[in-house]
This record gives C-alpha cells, sequence and structure tokens, in this order.
C-alpha cells in the first residue's frame, strides 16, 4: 500500500508529534519542534538544531508597566513613566535618552489681556501731542498718564472713576495720548497706571497710592523699565528690562502681577496700593510703544483700565 | 526720601523678579499651579537670590513726621528731632538692606 499519510519507511513517525500544538522541523531528518509558550513566535535561529524556535519577541512587548506609561524608542523600546505631576505636558528633549519628557506647561497668558485689543484700536491712536498743564487730582481712583521732562510737567488722567466694593461700570476707561517725537538726549519719567502720583518740577513722586508703570531717562543715559507700586508711604519698584507693545497688570489682596507682552515680569507683594478699586482680580492694562533705539521717541497711545469681579 | 534695595528673587534664564522668598507656600498662595522655585514666568529656570544689587527691587520711603509731637517744639528742637526720627530711619533701613 502506497500513498497513506501513515508513517512507514521514508516517511514520518506517527508518533512524531505528542503534545498540543507541535510542529514539523527538520535538520538531516524529520524531527518534532515543541510548541512553545504562550506569546511566543516562532523565530528562525541559526545556532539551533533545527534552525528554529519559539522566543518571546523582546521588540514587541510593550515596555509599560504603570497606569499612565508610554512606549517610547531609541535603539529599542523603552518605557516613558507617567509624570508623578499632574497637569505637565509630553514634551520633545533632544538631550533625553528617548527624546521625550514629561514638563510642566510653558507660561500662559494672564485671562481676559487679548479681549482688550478692540478697545485699543476703537479708542486710542488719536496721534494728538500732548500739551502741558492739568491740575492735580487727590482721587486715588485716578487713571492717571504723566510725563516730566526738563520741569515741563505734563498731566493726563481721569478721576470720579465708580469707587465701592463692587461698582457699577458702563465703561472702559482710556487715557490715550502720544508723546512725538522727543527731543533726543533729553530726561524724562514717564507713568502710567491706576492711582496718583505726584508730578513735581524735577520728576514724579511714586511713594503715592497707585500701581503701574514707569520709565526714567536720567543723565542721558539708558531709559529704565519698572514695574511700581505705592501704599503712600513707600514705593516698591523693579526693572522689569523692556517695555514691549502691551503692558498689563494683575492685582489680588496678595500681589501685583506685572505682564510685559504676555511675559510674567515681576510680582511684587509689599506696600500694595490701598482702597483700588475691585480688590481681587483688577485688569489694569495699557498699550504703549517704546522708545527707538536713540531713545529720542517716547511714543504711548493708550492706557485702559478695567475691572473685573470674578 | 530713603532709597534702598531690598532682597529680590530673580529667574536665572528669564529675568523676572520677585519680592517675597520662593518658599513653597507663599508661591502656591500667589501662583498655585507652581513648582518649588521653579520660575512662574519661564517655568524652566529657578528663582535664586539676587546678588547684583544693581538689580534688586528697590524700595523709596518718604520721611514721617508726627506733627502732634512737634507742634510745640522750637524750630532748633524740631531739628533735633529730625535727625534722630532720620538716624532711626536710616538704620532699620540698612539692616534690611543688607537682609
Amino acid at each position: 500500500m502506497s500513498g497513506g499519510m501513515g508513517g512507514g519507511e521514508g516517511g514520518v513517525a506517527e508518533d512524531l508529534l505528542t503534545t498540543k500544538g507541535d510542529t514539523h522541523g527538520y535538520s538531516t531528518e524529520n524531527a518534532r519542534v515543541a510548541i512553545g509558550s504562550n506569546t511566543q513566535v516562532l523565530t528562525a535561529d541559526s545556532t539551533e538544531a533545527l534552525g528554529l524556535k519559539w522566543a518571546t519577541p523582546t521588540d514587541i512587548a510593550p515596555p509599560t508597566t504603570t497606569k499612565g506609561d508610554l512606549s517610547g524608542f531609541s535603539t529599542s523600546q523603552a518605557r516613558i513613566p507617567v509624570s508623578v505631576t499632574n497637569g505637565q505636558v509630553l514634551t520633545t528633549d533632544s538631550t533625553e535618552a528617548l527624546g521625550l519628557k514629561w514638563a510642566t506647561a510653558a507660561a500662559t497668558s494672564p485671562p481676559r489681556i487679548w479681549s482688550f485689543s478692540t478697545i485699543f484700536e476703537a479708542a486710542s491712536r488719536t496721534n494728538t501731542q500732548v500739551t502741558a498743564g492739568g491740575a492735580t487730582t487727590t482721587d486715588n481712583q485716578a487713571l492717571g498718564l504723566y510725563v516730566t521732562t526738563a520741569g515741563d510737567a505734563v498731566r493726563n488722567y481721569i478721576n470720579n472713576m465708580p469707587v465701592g466694593t463692587n461698582p457699577s461700570w458702563s465703561q472702559d476707561y482710556n487715557v490715550s495720548t502720544t508723546i512725538y517725537p522727543w527731543t533726543t538726549g533729553t530726561d524724562f519719567d514717564f507713568y502710567a497706571g491706576l492711582g496718583y502720583c505726584t508730578v513735581t518740577a524735577a520728576n514724579i513722586d511714586y511713594t503715592k497710592n497707585h500701581l503701574g508703570w514707569k520709565s526714567t531717562r536720567v543723565g542721558s543715559g539708558t531709559i529704565a523699565y519698572e514695574g511700581t507700586i505705592g501704599d503712600n508711604t513707600t514705593e516698591t519698584a523693579g526693572s522689569v528690562t523692556t517695555l514691549d507693545t502691551l503692558c498689563n497688570l494683575v492685582k489680588t489682596s496678595t500681589s501685583v502681577k506685572f505682564y510685559d507682552n504676555s511675559t510674567l515680569r515681576q510680582t511684587l507683594t509689599t506696600n500694595l496700593p490701598i482702597n483700588v478699586v475691585g480688590g481681587d482680580n483688577v485688569f489694569n492694562s495699557g498699550l504703549t510703544a517704546r522708545n527707538v533705539a536713540t531713545a529720542s521717541r517716547f511714543q504711548i497711545y493708550s492706557w485702559t483700565y478695567e475691572a473685573s469681579y470674578a | 526720601m530713603h532709597n534702598i534695595t531690598i532682597k529680590t528673587w530673580s529667574c536665572d534664564l528669564c529675568k523676572y523678579k520677585q519680592d517675597f522668598d520662593p518658599l513653597t507656600s507663599l508661591m502656591q498662595e500667589i501662583f498655585p499651579e507652581n513648582i518649588k522655585n521653579q520660575c512662574p514666568s519661564c517655568k524652566i529656570g529657578l528663582v535664586t537670590n539676587e546678588t547684583d544689587k544693581t538689580k534688586r527691587i528697590h524700595k523709596h520711603i518718604i520721611d514721617e513726621i508726627d506733627i502732634d509731637n512737634d507742634k510745640d517744639l522750637t524750630n532748633s528742637e524740631k531739628l533735633e528731632n529730625k535727625k534722630q526720627r532720620t538716624k532711626s530711619l536710616t538704620e532699620n533701613l540698612k539692616k534690611e538692606d543688607n537682609s
């Protein structure tokens, strides 16, 4: 009898495979390849007697071990452990072994800053040259824009703004002006913000109750830009490096934060201004164009104040 | 008017400044999502003590006069009182300046 599948001379012994999953192998004669473990795959391996084996695929097995882990890769798969800090974001970083890391998200803008942009466009850019004069206000709610140069004091302000713990606001208050051009080499003080300062013959007294920005150019030197606050006795101020396009203040009950083009430049917590409308969450925003490189121009397009009661 | 510099903490990367110690409790009060010593502006640098006095935050303090105490004094006595107040204030400011 011939053509059967059964064992016989020159065929495969019927009892060659003994276990579920066994398969045939061959080297110089038929041989059994015993079934491997669960999840193993049949892998070619010339060092094996039959040229193959069951093995665990190391590059396919997930490296993750913990809730939130990710799989990364450099030369082989590797685990990217989940961040221990909530709120972090996955960030590319070529210095990391796997090119990724968990990191705190970059600084974000304070709320509502950009909502003011249409106010600026609609209410400012009058290009009116400032003229000297104006009466001193003692209303500490005033929105002020003060400039001195060579003994000539300029004050432009709004007072009689709504006061109280929760005043009703029917409009955004805006002080808008442009100082242009400035005489090259002229020293000056400039202040824009909420609250009043005292303009003297020589400069501005910043110890008064206020919060805002100031700029000084003294001794024909470099212009200093500073965030400034005062409580009627003491001024606290510090350099903020530069003033650029859009300057903002955020006042809370414990601090005043100074933003320059959405970058947090400085936080002051001492000598906070008193009796400022709104208490917490007062947003004070201004738009300025800083001096050109020669410091001969200083344009102030507008300074706007808006209170928020979140 | 007295001008002093005060203890200042600044970021070693972005030059952000603040006038309070970056203790965890203080930072979390003002920047709730911040990590200890991490710059609240760039979120990368560390907030450390500013050793360059020219870059420190400064204070301007007006002189205070107690009118009630001075009203019955002679001019020379008022002047002497002012000197004493100035001396006392200056000494206090020096302590803060060196903190």
